[in-house]
């Protein structure tokens, strides 16, 4: 513990040492190792946060909160020194933090409750996270991260849609949202030229309406013959569709 | 005579090549804006490759429309038995084939456009599929299958998936006959893949010199990547005493030795640290890369037989000894010896922030099972990559 502690003094004197005054724009630090030593100070601050909990038996207590203070640790330092693999690690330990104190899950003991509502919290979730960084664009702080959180909001909307369609009751729901929203998506990324998204709302479209017609095909106790041809009738369609618009997307 | 294999027009690839390379040299700002407008006139190719997330939704979709052609086929023609099902995979195999030369690549002119590859790999798994049926037990001609097919993608296509599959197939070849033979020849497989790999890198060496073409870069990259990474695995005590034992059935208790070990016992230690030395020596970043992966395959090695009792204490030895291995490169380099240098001069496509951050975010993955690690892997694949490897990194 001694021993990261003191490697933290120096990461952040070194640090100190190097960084530029904080700014709303892109801020790029022109010291090789400072990228390097950045991520290595921010996760020995939280190694050494979880040390001390484990050291003085305060998991049991702190378990609630562990993961929002490590979030918060790495939201500082990715805003205070611009770094987006820090604001990607952030993201992720605050999923980790919702996941935990939302879902009935006990972690100290190890056990799985029932995780039903998983699918509702990643969902909710994805959301805020786009929000968010849309609020923050809009307002002028960071912009060049808005892409991460985009990224990452989308991600967990989509699985945690997809999950939903598979697992809910009321899976058809869950796919008649994904439909709606991943035709948006297609429809604002095929405009605005992001095709990462327009690859993930395509996928999930895709996904939903197959799943869709499955359930119709239940309902009506058709012949599941019908997917013989569905499946490459309709890539094929959506293939010749995509290329006979591909000026739109010729490179990069 | 290359030119005539390959499947693409050789002219407009270099053109396409030139263009992306001068486009790379715009992005570092080494090349102005109006260099780069006569360069993209003067290369510009009839060769369509679209962006890169386009590709891949394009392949997915056209992998799985492809693949399931054979669904109405069969339907159409009705049940007709075994090899009628195998004479029909292979018809669609070679349409999809005939398709994708004469219309994707001759009228489009489509180049890696993530519908020619899906295309490539179910043609050619139908034709697999058409040729060898379900039947496994005449083993050496799976391989040989292999092996062809995917040559023949690997050089009409310039196809960089075959081609690793291609020295995949060759090397369960080279294994198969060896240990079938048995005796001295299955006591000689490690040096036999060691020579093989090694001739297989100075000739690739040779052979880049001779036919400079750039189109053929990623080829030369990929085939001396695994030969430098199959001449240490062979060499690896681990490796060898695993698949002795294993495949070869050879009768080890917990803590005999094979035979030769401490020569195996060098070769671990030592082949990293030579592809280091050769790495800084020959300016090739290549070799330097494939040096540090290899070394922190040889900490897990040694670690799995001369355990320091903590694992915990060993991940961090090992992480350490690459940092500061890193750390000594980083000072040699801070200087330009010979043209190289440790500075990013210009932007490589491997550099994006955006992808750096998403990996960087997995190693977080707190809540994550471990999965139990398969035991039958042949060729060693997933052994080493995880614990050790990917934390140290």
């Amino acid at each position: 513990m001694a021993l990261i502690g003191v490697s933290i003094v120096a990461g952040f004197y070194f640090i100190s040492k190097y960084a530029l005054p904080y700014s709303d724009s892109e801020v790029s630090v022109n010291q090789v190792y400072f990228d390097y030593i950045l991520i290595l100070v921010s996760l020995l601050i939280i190694s050494l946060f979880a040390y001390v909990q484990v050291y003085f038996g305060l998991v049991e207590v702190m378990i609630n909160y562990t993961s929002w203070v490590s979030a918060g640790i790495l939201f500082f330092m990715a805003y205070r020194y611009d770094h987006k693999a820090l604001l990607s690690m952030g993201i992720t330990a605050m999923a980790a933090a919702v996941g935990i104190s939302i879902t009935p899950v006990d972690w100290v003991k190890g056990e799985w409750s029932a995780t039903s509502d998983l699918y509702v919290v990643t969902i909710l979730f994805g959301i805020v996270v786009l929000i968010a960084g849309q609020l923050l664009y809009r307002a002028g702080i960071k912009r060049h991260f808005r892409f991460t959180f985009q990224n990452f909001g989308l991600i967990l909307y989509f699985m945690g849609a997809l999950s939903a369609m598979f697992d809910s009751e009321i899976g058809y729901l869950y796919a008649g949202l994904t439909v709606v929203s991943a035709g948006f998506l297609s429809w604002y990324a095929w405009g605005k030229r992001v095709f990462l998204f327009f690859l993930y709302s395509s996928l999930a479209g895709y996904i939903a309406i197959t799943y869709l017609l499955f359930k119709l095909i239940d309902l009506i106790q058709g012949d599941y013959h019908f997917f013989t041809y569905y499946f490459p009738f309709t890539c094929i369609a959506y293939l010749v569709f995509l290329v006979n618009r591909k000026s739109h997307f010729a490179h990069d | 005579m290359i030119n005539s294999l390959i499947a693409y027009d050789t002219a407009e690839l270099e053109k396409k090549k030139v263009l992306s390379e001068a486009e790379n040299l715009v992005k570092s700002k080494v090349l102005s804006g109006a260099q780069w407008l006569k360069i993209s006139e003067e290369f510009a190719s009839k060769l369509y490759t679209p962006s890169l997330f386009m590709r891949v939704l394009l392949f997915i979709f056209s992998l799985i429309g492809m693949s399931t052609l054979i669904g109405p086929v069969i339907a159409i023609i009705g049940n007709t038995g075994r090899w009628g099902f195998q004479i029909i995979s292979l018809f669609i195999g070679i349409s999809i084939v005939f398709f994708l030369e004469s219309v994707l690549i001759k009228r489009k002119g489509h180049f890696n456009s993530g519908i020619t590859e899906a295309a490539i790999y179910s043609g050619l798994s139908f034709i697999a599929f058409g040729l060898l049926g379900s039947n496994t037990d005449k083993v050496l001609f799976i391989q040989l299958t292999g092996f062809v097919l995917a040559a023949f993608a690997a050089i009409r296509y310039l196809n960089l998936t075959a081609l690793v599959l291609m020295i995949v197939f060759f090397c369960w070849l080279l294994f198969r006959i060896m240990s079938d033979m048995g005796g001295v020849a299955e006591a000689l497989i490690p040096f036999v893949f060691m020579s093989v790999f090694g001739i297989i890198y100075g000739y690739s060496i040779r052979l880049q010199k001779k036919y400079s073409k750039v189109i053929f870069e990623n080829q030369f990259v990929v085939i001396k990547s695994i030969s430098l990474i199959l001449f240490y695995l062979s060499g690896n005590y681990f490796v060898v005493r695993e698949l002795s034992i294993r495949l070869m059935g050879l009768n080890l208790s917990g803590a005999e030795d094979i035979p030769f070990a401490f020569f195996f016992y060098m070769l671990t230690g030592l082949v990293p640290f030579g592809y280091l030395y050769w790495g800084i020596r020959q300016k090739s970043v290549l070799l330097i890369r494939i040096s540090l992966l290899t070394i922190a395959l040889s900490a897990v090695t040694f670690k799995y037989y001369f355990s320091l009792g903590s694992p915990a204490l060993m991940i961090t030895l090992s992480g350490l000894i690459l940092i500061i291995l890193s750390l000594i490169s980083f000072k040699y380099l801070k200087q330009i010896r010979g043209g190289f240098t440790r500075d990013l001069l210009l932007n490589d496509k491997w550099h994006s922030p955006d992808l750096a951050s998403f990996i960087a975010s997995q190693t977080l993955g707190g809540n994550r099972i471990s999965e139990p690690v398969s035991e039958d892997t042949i060729f060693n694949g997933g052994r080493f990559g995880g614990g050790g490897a990917g934390e140290t990194w």
